[in-house]
């Protein structure tokens, strides 16, 4: 469901970007999202594809790149991977833990055309 | 080579000759534009005193009806207010105003969740000097409403017992967002199957310090103490 309100966003900024660089057109976009995001990456692909058409992205191709979810044990003083949706550290199964990863939703760069 | 369409590789490498292309780093946050918004909401908040508290769960979980029991219970003795969120109709903020309740309904037309902008338009619209405890009751929507900050205190979750005792860990997100779960509708505990101690043990997995409160509307259980811990964050925030 939030894939929709996702794809939306990413037409949003790019074509903001696009403009402000003076830009013909969107060729890629390439986002990291963290796992812990609960987005499913076919579903953002599909929405994007909807969500492009008629704007300055229409041609423009999504690239995905998951980052896996990594917390670190306040106990242990280790920082390990963690198996969505619950976080815990695997070593001592604690869950005094700070989440450093897993959480990103970032547009990370964009290939423009001029 | 077919001339006609013109689909030859001569016409296809003299196009990609006249195009250039560059590649330009942004790694922004896809939800940077209401992060902003939400950080302006915590402006107003904090500006004017107000506590606000983002109160999340499925269609009908029975968060206008908490609110209507709070309502009750609160009288005159703190001036409460309510931002209703639904894709349609005034009907919750209108629940909200027979109680007494000062209560702006946001329409969001198609869109599943509120997010700061609209909260902060209906900011606009009450009397912020005179509100000390304001809810926004979002949109029904376990999911979207998780990813979008509407820049509030506390977020939490109503989860109703007849939504069954799985719920928690299929949507992870909104409970690892939420720093209190409400499970509400206890009165009909006798009537469903449900396990109290998973949605518990589930949420201390996803965030390990959410405070969990077992709460009905119809009996009035819980509903004290529910304010009362409103009141303790409220205190934490502003003394
Ligand atoms: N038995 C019982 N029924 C309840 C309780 N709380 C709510 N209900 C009923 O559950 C239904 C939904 O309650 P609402 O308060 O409208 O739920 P909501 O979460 O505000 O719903 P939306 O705003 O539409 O998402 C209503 O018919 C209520 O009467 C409760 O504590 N016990
Ligand atoms: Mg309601
Ligand atoms: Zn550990
Ligand atoms: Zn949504």
């Amino acid at each position: 469901m939030h894939e929709w309100s996702l794809a939306i966003e990413i037409v949003k900024i790019a074509e903001k970007e696009l403009k402000e660089r003076n830009a013909k057109k969107v060729e890629e976009v390439f986002l990291e999202i963290g796992s812990l995001n609960n987005i499913v990456v076919e579903q953002l692909i599909d929405a994007f594809e909807i969500a492009k058409k008629g704007t300055l992205l229409d041609d423009a191709k999504l690239y995905v790149e998951e980052i896996e979810a990594v917390a670190f044990c306040n106990k242990c003083n280790k920082r390990s991977e963690i198996e969505p949706p619950f976080i815990f550290c695997p070593l001592c199964m604690g869950n005094d833990v700070k989440i450093e990863k897993g959480e990103e939703l970032h547009l990370k760069k964009l290939t423009l055309e001029f | 080579m077919c001339e006609e369409c013109g689909c030859g590789i001569p016409e296809e490498s003299k196009k990609e000759a006249t195009h250039k292309s560059e590649e330009v780093q942004l790694y922004r946050n896809l939800l940077e534009e209401n992060e902003k918004e939400a950080d302006e909401n915590r402006e107003h908040f904090f500006e004017h005193n107000v506590f606000a508290v983002n109160l999340m769960g499925s269609p009908g979980a029975g968060k206008t009806a908490l609110l209507e029991a709070i309502a009750k219970k609160i009288g005159g003795n703190l001036k409460m207010a309510v931002i209703e969120g639904d894709l349609a109709t005034e009907r919750d903020a209108e629940r909200m105003k027979n109680v007494g309740v000062e209560a702006v309904q946001i329409m969001t037309g198609s869109t599943c969740h509120l997010d700061a902008k609209s909260v902060h338009k209906a900011l606009h619209k009450l009397d912020l000097e005179n509100i000390e405890l304001l809810f926004v009751e979002n949109v029904g929507n376990l999911v979207c409403p998780a990813l979008y900050d509407i820049g509030c205190h506390i977020n939490g979750v109503v989860l109703s017992v007849t939504e069954g005792s799985d719920k928690v860990a299929k949507y992870p997100l909104i409970f690892r967002k939420s720093q209190f779960l409400a499970l509400s509708k206890t009165d009909l505990i006798p009537y469903v199957d449900f396990n109290i101690e998973q949605p518990k043990k589930e949420a201390k997995l996803l965030r390990g310090d959410i405070k969990f409160f077992k709460l009905s509307s119809k009996t009035e259980e819980g509903v004290e103490e529910f304010i009362k811990y409103l009141l303790e964050k409220r205190k934490e925030v502003f003394e």
